[in-house]
C-alpha cells in the first residue's frame, strides 16, 4: 500500500486482459482463477502498477470523476474516514477545540490530513475539484458525528459519574444538565451539516492552494 | 451532475444555519449551543438581526453569509483562473484585521468584520460553485 495507487479502493485490479466476461479468458465451462489467487493485482512494484510505476499514457489510468473501477469516488474512502476522525477526535478535545472558533480550523485540518493521506498514498491519482468538495464533505460530515456523538457520549458519562452531586447540589442543576445532554441529540445533525460545509470548502481550499498540481485538468 | 447541485445545497444551508436562529425562534437556544464551538460568541462582536443578538459574532456572520451567497453565485472565470492568490489574499485580509484588532491598532468594527469574513466565505464558496458548474458542462458535453 505504501507504493503505487491503490485501484478502486483495494478491490483489485483487473489483468490486462479484462474479466472474463469481458473476453480476457476462456468462456468454456466457466473459468476459476488460479487457487489462491483470485482477481486481485498482478505481480510488481505496488499495487498494480506497472513495472516503474508509470501507466501508459500518463496520469491515473482512469480519470478522475469517471467513475468505473478505479476512477470511482470509492477510491477516497480511507482519505475521508481518517480525515472525519481526525476532525472529530480533534474538536472534542478541550481547549484544543477552541481552534474551531478561527475559521473551523480543526474540521480543515482534519480535511486536508485526510486528503494528504489520500494524496501520498495514490501518488499517481489526481482530484478534480468537485471531487476535492464532496471528499471535505464527506469527511467533514464525518467529523461533525463523530465530534457530536463523542459530546453526547461524555456528557452522558459525566451526567451518571455527577449526577448525585448535582442533585445534592440543587434539583435544578441537575435537569437542565440533562436536558442539555440530551440536546446533544439534536445537535448532531446540524453539526453533520455545519462541519459538512465547512469540509467542502476546505477540499477547494486544499486542492487549489496546498495540491495545486494534483488538480485534475490543471496545468 | 446531481452531485454538484447536493453539494451546493448543502453549502448554502451549512451558511444559512445561523439565520436559522432568527427565523424559526425554537431553534435559537440548540444552535446557540451548537455555534458556541465554533465560535467564541462575545457580545461586543456580535451584531444584531431582527431585535436579537446572531448566534455567531459578526466575522463569523459574514463567513457564513458568504459561503450562502458563494453557492448562488459562480465565481467568474476570470477570477476562478487566479484563484490561488485570491484565496490567499482574503485569508491574508482577515488575518491582518484580526491582528490588528486584537493588538488594539483598530477598534472593534462590525462592517470591517462583516466583509472580511464575507470575503473569506464567499471566496472558496464561488470557486467551488464555478468548478462544479464546469466540471457538469464538461461531462455533459462528453456524453452529447
Amino acid at each position: 500500500m505504501s507504493q503505487g495507487w491503490d485501484p478502486g479502493g483495494g478491490q483489485g485490479y483487473p489483468p490486462q486482459g479484462g474479466y472474463p466476461q469481458q473476453g480476457g479468458y476462456p468462456q468454456q465451462g466457466g473459468y476459476a482463477p488460479p487457487p489462491g489467487q483470485g482477481y486481485g493485482p498482478p505481480p510488481g512494484p505496488g499495487q498494480g502498477a506497472p513495472p516503474g510505476g508509470a501507466w501508459p499514457g500518463g496520469g491515473a489510468p482512469n480519470p478522475p470523476g469517471r467513475g468505473g473501477a478505479n476512477g470511482g469516488f470509492g477510491r477516497f474512502m480511507g482519505g475521508i474516514v481518517v480525515g472525519g476522525v481526525i476532525s472529530g477526535v480533534l474538536s472534542m478535545i478541550p481547549l484544543l477545540n477552541l481552534l474551531n472558533c478561527c475559521f473551523c480550523l480543526l474540521n480543515i485540518g482534519g480535511v486536508l490530513g485526510g486528503m494528504a493521506m489520500h494524496l501520498g498514498r495514490a501518488p499517481d491519482d489526481k482530484m478534480s475539484m468537485g471531487e476535492a468538495a464532496g471528499f471535505g464533505a464527506a469527511a467533514g460530515a464525518i467529523g461533525g458525528v463523530v465530534m457530536s456523538v463523542g459530546g453526547v457520549v461524555m456528557n452522558f458519562a459525566l451526567g451518571a459519574l455527577l449526577a448525585d452531586l448535582y442533585r445534592s447540589i440543587s434539583p435544578q442543576l441537575a435537569a437542565q444538565f440533562g436536558a442539555s445532554a440530551a440536546a446533544g441529540i439534536f445537535a448532531i445533525p446540524v453539526y453533520a451539516v455545519l462541519f459538512a460545509g465547512f469540509g467542502a470548502l476546505a477540499g477547494v481550499l486544499g486542492i487549489s492552494v496546498f495540491w495545486k498540481s494534483r488538480q485534475a485538468g490543471a496545468s | 451532475m446531481r452531485s454538484a447541485a447536493w453539494l451546493r445545497a448543502l453549502v448554502f444551508v451549512a451558511g444559512a444555519l445561523p439565520l436559522l436562529a432568527h427565523l424559526a425562534p425554537s431553534t435559537a437556544a440548540l444552535l446557540s449551543q451548537v455555534f458556541s464551538t465554533v465560535c467564541h460568541q462575545r457580545p461586543e462582536r456580535t451584531i444584531q438581526l431582527l431585535g436579537a443578538d446572531m448566534v455567531v459574532c459578526s466575522r463569523c456572520a459574514g463567513l457564513y453569509a458568504g459561503a450562502m451567497l458563494g453557492a448562488l453565485w459562480p465565481m467568474p472565470r476570470a477570477l476562478f483562473a487566479r484563484l490561488r492568490p485570491a484565496l490567499l489574499a482574503v485569508t491574508a485580509l482577515a488575518v491582518v484585521d484580526v491582528a490588528l484588532q486584537d493588538l488594539h491598532v483598530l477598534p472593534v468594527g462590525h462592517a470591517r468584520r462583516l466583509f472580511t469574513g464575507l470575503l473569506l466565505g464567499l471566496t472558496p464558496a464561488a470557486a467551488m460553485s464555478r468548478a462544479l458548474l464546469d466540471e457538469a458542462r464538461s461531462a455533459r458535453a462528453e456524453i452529447a
